[in-house]
């Protein structure tokens, strides 16, 4: 068995066609990454994206474990005591910290060492595109004259209420925030007339935008997106929060250090790879790659950013 | 959009393309037959395999291993009244009753023919009128279908089992389960013990091996069953012109059915089965029958999952909303094909929708092909001595559990429920009550807190809104009915 392995190896070695590129050498031989999401999601893609070109890049092989459970609380069990020498790593997002401040979860991003950073989702504001309003301003200054008859979509404990909360702020708390579950759901329950703003991937907003069944207020980060240029920043209308979802990757509590070193390489090998973008571009997302130091000072941020607007 | 239609089926009508649906619908099969294998599993595995090909032979594949998966809970829920799948839970009613009494090829084979004019009927729903149904079931909102998880439970209870207060009583426990680890919306931790294994809840792939397979092991084990003489050699697989055309109806009702559960987003086929087996008992007129090996049961639960699959590929491609876990991970597949669902696809690539629907014919006349070729090899599993047989099954689903979310907890999960149904079951509790009332319990919790969260906590919005109104109204003039019933039997045992 490990002789076919090998003897398979080599000749992808022999004839693959980026043969000078530089392998780094990674501590482990295979590596199990554990997703908390199912395949065919979003967070998948990404794993899924990262895992190719951290093979491409190292002479590891990554397996994506797929364990949705919890709400992400049954893969970062199965991450945070796991061996030291990078064959378990975690591929997650801020529903970690959310989790954690909501209680759901006794994992925070402490729990880990912060590896890398990988690619970036972002969201949008939108409404339904017969309503009054079409920039952020009128939408906030119609909330604060009809107090408490508007109402945000959001998934209550998770990444979305954050969302929905800072957007609640704004407008000085004069629209009722409301679970209406996964984006799925939201887009169904905006359309229904059943909620009046949701937040919602970039990717999903345009079609509806194009087929004008909805309009965007804003997209939810300091830098537009380079899918749909032309919809506003929150920091061009006025709102000071940027929170694009960023993908992360975690290693156990406790990690050699030459896992972090050689994670440092292969970070800088994928950033010099066009081809990684073009890759996430398929999945709506873009690349936001970070070394472990840059990703444990973005995490650090990310987290304070979070429990401020929760007023935790 | 016909013309669309049939000119894919010329393009897909490919020696290759072909080829490709019949091993899709073969993998389907296979893992819809083992019980903790599920269609959702065979198009996590199928996908990879279809990244190198091209997007019209890559979905082709995808849309066979789905229908392939939702059909092949047929044979072991017939054979060994085991379901491979949620969706084929009713079959194991009547199916393997049949079996028993030695016409499991007879069983076997009105399953087949029932689940391929289900696909078909639910196909031509989709075709005629996607976009006008995809707008009812946005317009299904909280209060809705609250209202329907409701008049299904009731149904299921009242109808489907002879012991309305046993039935109540499972209804409840199945709902009771249901709230086990994090509430729906927020945070709050039920019934955890603070054990980090509970968090999650339980898994319903765990749940269902239990309850039906494992728990069939163990009475497989405990009681000895008298030999069946099997006749192996029935023409045709027995299937009777006239039986057919007297499920007419019955089938009819299944597939409406089927495909109204199928296109709302969230209840799907695994509801839809036991649903339209529950109608089909209270329309019949030998209802007696139901459960000792009724033609008229395997009908109603087979037709009613695979239109279901039509429904649940509505809402997906007119407004890229999948309606259960399948088409989830089905809408992945489809990005990755650089297909994006949603409200543009459905204007914008008519030529694609057609080569989907084509798919959808072709696959499901591919499955019913396979289903007859292979319909006197399964059989004979009844013909290998149990003690090979049973560790080979408890084997499998083991490893079929696991694989799930790789926890061993939910090995314990499944022994655990594995002895709950033997009891159960041994004390007259009907399973089905108890499995709906765990499935819907999630989304009737979820979508009635979100009602009154959209109504600022009037309860009034369940009855203003005429569709939660009708459905309500339905709940309880059925339980009222049947309350009456057994109040007039007693009534009557007296008098006399």
């Amino acid at each position: 068995m490990n002789k076919i392995l090998k003897t398979c190896l080599l000749a992808s070695v022999l004839f693959a066609p980026g043969m000078a590129m530089a392998e780094v050498d990674y501590p482990a031989d295979t590596v199990r990454m554990f997703v908390p999401a199912n395949p065919g999601g979003g967070t998948d893609a990404g794993a899924r994206v990262f895992a190719e070109f951290f093979e491409k890049h190292s002479d590891a092989t990554v397996a994506i474990v797929n364990q949705p459970g919890g709400g992400g609380v049954i893969a970062a069990q199965s991450v945070a005591r796991g061996p030291e020498d990078g064959s378990v790593l975690l591929f997650f997002h801020a529903a970690l910290h959310t989790a954690n401040l909501f209680g759901q979860s006794p994992f925070s991003w402490e729990s880990f060492t912060p590896l890398a950073t990988t690619s970036a989702v972002n969201e949008v504001y939108a409404v339904r595109s017969d309503v009054p309003y079409a920039s952020m301003k009128e939408f906030i200054d119609y909330a604060k004259a009809h107090p408490g008859e508007l109402n945000i979509g959001s998934q209550l404990g998770g990444t979305t209420q954050v969302k929905g909360e800072a957007l609640n702020a704004a407008t000085g708390g004069a629209v009722r925030l409301v679970d209406a579950g996964t984006e799925s759901d939201r887009i169904t329950a905006l359309l229904s007339e059943q909620v009046d703003v949701i937040s919602m991937s970039v990717a999903n907003a345009k079609q509806y935008v194009e087929d004008g069944q909805m309009k965007v207020l804003a997209v939810i980060n300091s830098q537009p997106d380079p899918m749909a240029p032309d919809f506003p920043t929150t920091t061009a209308e006025g709102l000071d929060f940027s929170l694009p979802l960023v993908m992360t990757v975690y290693g156990p509590e406790k990690v050699d250090d030459d896992v972090k070193t050689a994670f440092t390489q292969i970070i800088k090998e994928i950033e010099a790879d066009p081809e990684f973008a073009t890759a996430l571009q398929k999945q709506a997302q873009v690349p936001a790659l970070r070394t472990p130091e840059q990703a444990s000072e973005f995490l650090s941020a990310e987290q304070k950013t979070i429990a401020g607007l929760l007023g935790k | 959009m016909f013309d669309l239609f049939f000119s894919s089926m010329v393009h897909l009508f490919e020696p290759k393309l072909l080829l490709l649906m019949m091993i899709g619908v073969s993998v389907g099969l296979v893992f819809g037959a083992l019980p903790g294998l599920s269609a959702t599993m065979a198009i996590a595995i199928m996908l990879p395999v279809t990244f190198a090909m091209q997007s019209d032979a890559g979905i082709a594949m995808l849309i066979a291993t789905y229908i392939g998966g939702v059909s092949g809970g047929l044979v072991s829920a017939t054979l060994l009244r085991i379901p491979g799948t949620p969706s084929s839970i009713a079959t194991t009613f009547d199916g393997y009753p049949l079996a028993r009494k030695g016409q499991a090829i007879k069983a076997l084979a009105t399953g087949m023919v029932a689940s391929a004019v289900g696909g078909i009927l639910g196909l031509m729903i989709l075709v005629a009128f996607a976009p006008v149904i995809a707008r009812f079931a946005i317009d299904f909102g909280a209060a809705e279908y609250t209202a329907l998880t409701i008049a299904a439970l009731v149904l299921v209870v009242v109808l489907s089992e002879a012991n309305l207060i046993k039935g109540l009583i499972a209804s409840v426990l199945g709902l009771g389960l249901s709230t086990i680890g994090f509430a729906p919306i927020g945070s709050a931790q039920r019934f955890t013990f603070g054990n980090i294994d509970l968090l999650s809840g339980i898994s319903i792939i765990p749940f269902m091996v239990g309850l039906f397979a494992v728990a069939q092991l163990i009475r497989d084990i405990s009681e000895t069953s008298p030999k069946i003489e099997e006749k192996l050699d029935l023409r045709g697989g027995g299937v009777k012109l006239a039986e057919f055309v007297s499920n007419g109806v019955n089938m009819l009702r299944s597939a409406a059915i089927g495909i109204a559960i199928g296109v709302l987003p969230g209840i799907g086929g695994s509801a839809s089965n036991l649903v339209a087996y529950g109608a089909a008992r209270s329309a019949s007129k030998r209802p007696e029958e139901f459960g000792k090996g009724s033609l008229e049961g395997i009908y109603a639960a087979e037709t009613a999952n695979n239109a279901s699959v039509g429904g649940a590929l509505l809402p997906l491609l007119t407004l890229g909303i999948p309606g259960d876990g399948v088409t989830a991970i089905l809408i992945g597949g489809f990005t990755i094909h650089g297909l994006q669902p949603g409200p543009l696809l459905y204007k914008n690539e008519p030529g694609l929708i057609a080569t989907i629907y084509a798919a959808f014919l072709l696959a499901t006349l591919a499955l019913l092909v396979v289903q007859l070729l292979t319909i006197r090899i399964f059989p004979r599993v009844l013909l290998i001595p149990r003690h090979y047989l049973i560790p080979v099954l408890a084997l499998l689903m083991v490893v079929g559990v696991y694989v799930g979310e790789y926890r061993t907890f939910d090995l314990w999960i499944m022994l655990g429920f594995g002895v709950a149904g033997y009891v159960l079951e041994r004390y007259g509790f009907p399973l089905s009550p108890l499995v709906l009332g765990f499935v819907l319990g999630t989304i009737f919790e979820t979508n009635f807190r979100r009602a009154l969260m959209y109504s600022d906590g009037d309860w009034s919005t369940f009855v203003i809104r005429p569709v939660s109104a009708v459905l309500l109204a339905m709940a309880l003039a059925l339980l009222s009915y049947s309350l009456w019933r057994i109040f007039r039997r007693r009534n009557g045992v007296r008098a006399r």
